[in-house]
């Protein structure tokens, strides 16, 4: 099958150069004179191999396919197959409550769910103009930044494991079960939380949650330290991940990559800092980049990131304030128990918004959160109903992903599953 | 007593509908094994083999494989009932968890996958979504894998917690001691 | 590029500007590389169907949306398009990142991207019948199985025969 290569210009990244036949550097090794090629003869065929990478398959992370042009070892060209895990989410929401559609938004990237109600949440309170009392946007960062550690555990194990080392996945997980504890004290779910809503989180926490949280932030910081000591400067490590997967910051921008991706190119562009919402710019944070867009910067672009999630959260439990976690607007939280046994009103108002929801107002808005996999965008548009009319989400990944051919070409294929565990991709983002 | 005998007991539970009725552990045979000899059938034999091992494939689709992987780690252990080898290739495994949501496309590959499994084989469809399409009932999902592939265990719940599939794995061990062992799966 | 520009709307603190079709890869392009926007990132394509709109109207509004991380903001453009001729040229010359999003507007919703290097689906199966998203596409799964349609709830071997997803 004849290549089908991606258009080039300017603002694009380069196109593929041709690269010189691999087996000369392994002539000039043994000494073959240039005219005899002793090599050229057990070459069989000049033709590419096409390998299929299936959907299942132990390193790619979810349901992604491969198909690669193979010579030899080396990857001429890369071509993902997605939509094995393709749900019709954009579907689904136009026939769900703004409210339903919270559990909905949660199976979307299954590693951080708190981050996707969040986007929704915001997307949809700047639709309606409301605000989120100060205690309610604190515990929302709390939990959004517990996910983005989870999240990146989840990333450093599969990545480790992909490479071969089995111990920082075992380790991952039980650093991850801390933080899947605390979901569950607060929400009553592991994973799919569907803690935070429109117009603020589903209840406040349990007093047993600031224990917990003061659990995490004493304990991760060394956690991630032993990480760093297995990994960071480990040989096999960094003979394996530099070099490796590169991508220009100007390739980066063009594919529409965010997250680590688009740091470790050396952007430091960062949605928490650049258009802080929901009280970040109360908290004081790094954002890690790195400078050659490799596959080791990204790396440690996300083990810093872990360390700066903690700081967040530590910031934010030391501050946080009291006062209610929902908004007051009637009209779109549900009312307390108190004021329905006393108010009239409140009823009616709950009736209303368990049975048939709040109406938005009509126009199309876009919200965008930093996700642990980079810019989760919402774009909203309503036409006065109950339901959203038309929900695009632009998921992380998705960008991400496109990017995969320019940063595998002419590669190894071990060297595949690196780079696709350095872009951390969820294929429920993806694929959605 | 000097011989540890395989517990039978442990596969009659209180209150399980559909308890196996294996019969306990009599007075000739307390006497028969503390001198080393054990009396059972081959069949029972070979399903217990066949039941304590259990290696799974690798079919994680979306967030239910995110629990799998939880179950196999070292909070809810999975190994201790045999099944932590998680093959990557269907050939050499036995066990098929399908852990996620099933889309119109990955359809034909997980019945490929399934009849690459050589016998005897189970499934386990984890998860809402697996079982009866979950909360996604529009045109992308298949509406439960047991559209496509014959299902042994379900297991409810989105996504079911690990102990739910710890739960699901020790019901089809009892399910595969109660089957009659056949050399041809 | 005022030429380009049919209509502009603001609301909820963003700005959405209507272009017209033809002008859309010169808008894209200045928008990309003129030094007081540099909208380098692509976010994404996505359209929106409004069925109700013809035939006074244009059905769909394709929906593009840019980011410049320079000056940190995002830029929405929307070119309108009909039912009868669902053609718009293709970005991803502009936008490496157009690419793939361009491939998924068309999957889901079958607007056709002149000029495109390779427009085949993304997301469903390559011969599935039918554009999902678009609102006269009925999304159809499996009614909720109660006592009196129990049928429903069984699996493909004990299904009656002749019943969707019965294997008799």
């Amino acid at each position: 099958m004849a290549a089908v290569l991606p258009p080039s210009g300017p603002g694009l990244p380069p196109p593929p150069e041709e690269t010189e036949d691999v087996y000369s550097l392994a002539r000039a090794a043994i000494g073959v004179p240039s005219d005899l090629d002793a090599v050229e003869l057990v070459q069989i065929g000049e033709q590419t191999m096409e390998l299929n990478m299936g959907p299942q398959h132990p390193s790619t992370h979810g349901v992604l396919r491969l198909v690669l042009d193979l010579d030899g070892e080396v990857v001429r060209e890369c071509r993902p197959d997605i939509g094995f895990l393709h749900t019709g989410f954009e579907k689904s929401f136009e026939s769900h409550t703004y409210q339903q559609c919270i559990p909905l938004t949660d199976r979307m990237d299954y590693l951080a769910p708190p981050i996707n109600n969040f986007g929704f949440s915001l997307a949809v309170e700047k639709l309606l103009g409301i605000d989120v009392p100060l205690r309610g946007q604190y515990i929302r960062v709390i939990m959004c930044e517990l996910a983005r550690i989870g999240s990146h555990l989840i990333w450093f194990g599969t990545h480790a494991l992909d490479l071969g080392a089995t111990t920082p996945f075992l380790y991952a997980w039980r650093e991850r079960e801390h933080i899947l504890d605390i979901n569950e004290l607060v929400s009553g779910v592991r994973m799919m939380t569907s803690y935070i809503r429109v117009g603020g989180l589903m209840a406040d926490v349990p007093d047993e949650f600031g224990g917990m949280v003061e659990q995490v932030i004493t304990t991760f910081p060394k956690r991630i330290d032993e990480y760093e000591l297995l990994i960071t400067n480990n040989p096999i490590w960094v003979e394996r991940t530099k070099g490796l997967g590169v991508i220009t910051a100007e390739g980066a921008m063009s594919y529409g990559a965010s997250g680590p991706v688009l740091r470790g190119s050396g952007v430091a562009y960062d949605l928490r800092k650049a258009q802080p919402y929901s009280s970040y710019d109360h908290f004081t944070f790094d954002i890690p980049v790195g400078t050659h867009g490799d596959v080791y910067d990204r790396y440690l672009c996300r083990m810093q990131e872990m360390r700066e999630s903690v700081r967040i959260i530590d910031q934010a439990y030391r501050n946080l304030p009291d006062g209610p976690v929902n908004t007051t607007d009637r009209k779109v939280a549900l009312p307390t128990r108190n004021e329905i046994n006393t108010s009239m009103e409140a009823l009616i108002h709950h009736f209303k918004l368990v049975t048939e929801g709040f109406h938005t107002p009509k126009g199309q808005v876009y919200s965008a959160v930093e996700s642990p996999r980079g810019e989760l965008g919402f774009y909203i548009v309503s036409d006065g109903g109950n339901v959203p009319y038309r929900c695009k989400v632009r998921a992380p990944s998705f960008s991400n992903l496109s990017a995969l051919p320019h940063m595998v070409r002419g590669e190894l294929i071990a060297d595949v599953v690196a780079v696709i565990g350095s872009i951390d991709i969820v294929l429920g983002d993806v694929d959605r | 007593m000097g011989v540890n005998l395989p517990d039978r007991s442990i596969l009659l539970a209180q209150g399980d509908a559909g308890a196996i009725p294996i019969p306990r552990v009599g007075e000739r045979e307390r006497t028969a094994a503390q001198s080393g000899v054990i009396t059972t059938t081959i069949s029972q034999v070979i399903q217990w083999g066949r039941y304590s091992s259990i290696w799974p494939a690798l079919f994680g689709l979306a967030c239910c494989a995110i629990e799998m992987m939880a179950v196999g780690n070292s909070r809810y252990d999975m190994s201790r009932f045999g099944a932590e080898v998680f093959r990557a290739s269907p050939r050499q495994a036995d066990l098929m968890i399908v852990a996620g949501r099933v889309a119109q496309k990955m359809a034909p590959v997980l019945r490929q996958i399934y009849d690459q499994m050589p016998e005897p084989k189970w499934v386990i469809s984890m998860g809402a979504c697996a079982s009866c399409g979950g909360i996604f009932n529009n045109y992308a999902i298949v509406q439960g894998v047991d559209k496509i592939v014959p299902v042994d265990v379900y297991v409810p719940g989105c996504p079911p917690r690990p102990e739910s599939l710890l739960d699901a794995v020790v019901k089809l061990q009892k399910k595969i001691a109660a089957e009659p062992a056949s050399l041809r799966g | 590029m005022p030429e380009a520009v049919v209509r502009r709307e603001e609301a909820f603190g963003e700005e959405t500007v209507y272009v017209a079709r033809e002008h859309l890869v010169a808008a894209a392009t200045l928008l990309r590389d003129d030094n007081d926007a540099l909208y380098r990132m692509a976010l994404y394509v996505t359209a929106v169907d409004f069925p109700d709109r013809e035939p006074e109207e244009p059905r769909f509004d394709v929906v593009y949306q840019l980011r410049s991380l320079m000056y940190n903001d995002v830029c929405r453009l929307v070119v309108q398009v009909t039912e009868n001729d669902p053609h718009v040229p293709t970005l991803e010359k502009v936008f490496a990142g157009m690419d793939w999003h361009e491939r998924e507007c068309y999957d889901l919703l079958g607007i056709i991207f002149d000029g495109h290097h390779d427009l085949r689906r993304i997301l469903m199966p390559d011969d599935w019948e039918g554009h999902p998203l678009r609102r006269d596409y009925v999304s159809f799964g499996e009614p909720v199985a109660f006592t009196h349609n129990i049928e429903w709830a069984l699996p493909a071997q004990e299904r009656p025969p002749g019943m969707p997803g019965s294997a008799r």
